[in-house]
């Protein structure tokens, strides 16, 4: 299987934009076993629950010239959505 | 016997409820304080409402506004009013204005003038007029809380109040509360206290309703502003306007992206990212970039685009299957 394409820029160091297909990325998804592109549960009771477990970790972040603060990216993660971010 | 460090599952639960015109989500580590946290999130988001809500006249924005039509007028702030709006202006300054407070005339001058059911259930929308944006730093909040507002402002506080308000309850909880939390207001996203392992698994989710990427955050906020929710019909069957205006001409932001999805040190700065973005329309990257901000912009072509270091799903591993599929197709 072809795996995915990236348009320029080419590099793929932390600073740089990069450009994704939807073609590409959801290749990347089928490769990956179907994560990746995920359809969420319809939410039918108020209180749910799952199993995880807890640790204790920080972010890095530095302020910039503007007043943003700069942090470090999310991760990827394989696992199944615990909330959603959607623009509404 | 052996003494071994266990790792132990630990139920997250979650409570769903209305408030604010959205859908908001309380994720708690410990069930026995959800009910609490809860409590303590719709109380806040109550006096959120009944300070900064455009669509009740005796709102403290509402009131503010209505002594602006005659003249530049000025108010004593709540706490909860004075602190969204100081948030706003925040947003304001690190944005260089591209999200700014002050666009409330101009939003109802492109139609979001009611509650948006109600604007989405009309045919259509006809703009008849251009409404000023008097410009965030001609808004005045002093050390006593007292507002002071120009002729004709409406301030509206869509952009940032849930964003901020996130970030505050999340404080809140962590102030009063055992356990970690998530608190998810409309999509704009802030957790605190310990971490479940790995962090929170948080879905990247498209007006589809599909969840296209899912991230761990371990501490930022997340936020993603859209131009495909929420939109009305601005002619029969033909286009639609969304709710993002761009503060330089008050008219309503490009639609170059679909949605935009940043991280932030605060749901409160995410968003204020997220929504700059929008406006930049094709001059986001570059933005973000420059700016340090992690970011999945999903353009209304397909196409995506990914700032700072913002994960690829699994990218190491299909590029590893990758190459293997080329050196085996070369054989």
């Amino acid at each position: 299987m072809k795996g995915p394409t990236m348009s320029t820029p080419r590099s793929t160091s932390p600073g740089t934009v990069r450009r994704w297909s939807a073609a590409a990325l959801a290749a990347v998804a089928v490769t990956a076993g179907g994560f990746g592109i995920q359809h969420a549960a319809a939410q039918t009771s108020t209180v749910t629950a799952s199993a995880t477990t807890t640790s204790s970790t920080t972010t890095n972040s530095s302020s910039t010239s503007s007043g943003l603060t700069a942090v470090a990216a999310p991760a990827s993660s394989s696992g199944s959505a615990q909330s959603t971010t959607s623009g509404s | 016997m052996d003494s071994q460090t266990v790792t132990r599952p630990v139920p997250v639960v979650q409570a769903e409820f209305r408030a604010i015109g959205t859908t908001n989500r309380i994720l708690a580590t410990d069930l026995t304080v959800l009910t609490e946290a809860t409590a303590i999130a719709r109380e806040h988001l109550d006096a959120l409402d009944l300070a900064v809500s455009r669509f009740r006249p005796d709102s403290e924005v509402c009131r503010l506004a209505a002594r602006a039509a005659g003249g530049p007028a000025s108010t004593l702030a709540s706490p909860t009013f004075a602190a969204a709006l100081r948030a706003a202006l925040h947003a304001a300054r690190v944005t260089d204005g591209l999200v700014d407070p002050t666009v409330g005339s101009a939003v109802v001058a492109n139609g979001y003038d009611a509650d948006l059911d109600a604007v989405r259930d009309r045919a259509s929308f006809q703009r008849t007029r251009l409404a000023d944006v008097p410009g965030w730093e001609n808004v005045e909040i002093d050390a006593s809380d007292r507002v002071t507002v120009p002729a004709g402002c409406l301030i509206d506080l869509g952009a940032t109040a849930k964003a901020f308000a996130a970030d505050t309850i999340a404080g809140l909880l962590a102030d009063r509360l055992p356990g970690g939390f998530l608190v998810n207001l409309g999509g704009d996203i802030a957790v605190s206290g310990p971490l479940p392992a790995g962090g929170w698994r948080v879905g990247v989710q498209t007006a589809d309703g599909a969840v296209a990427q899912v991230v761990t955050t371990t501490g930022q906020g997340l936020a993603t502003s859209s131009t495909r929710l929420r939109t009305w019909a601005t002619d029969p069957g033909h286009n639609r306007a969304h709710h993002i205006v761009d503060p330089r001409t008050g008219l309503t932001a490009p639609s170059t992206w679909a949605q935009v999805s940043c991280a932030g040190a605060s749901a409160l700065e995410a968003n204020a990212a997220s929504t700059a973005a929008i406006v930049l329309g094709p001059d986001a990257p570059a933005w973000l970039q420059a700016h340090g901000i992690p970011a999945r912009l999903d353009g209304c072509d397909g196409e995506v685009t990914l700032t700072c270091g913002w994960p690829v799903p699994d990218s190491d591993a299909s590029q590893a299957r990758a190459e293997i599929a080329n050196a085996l197709a070369s054989r």
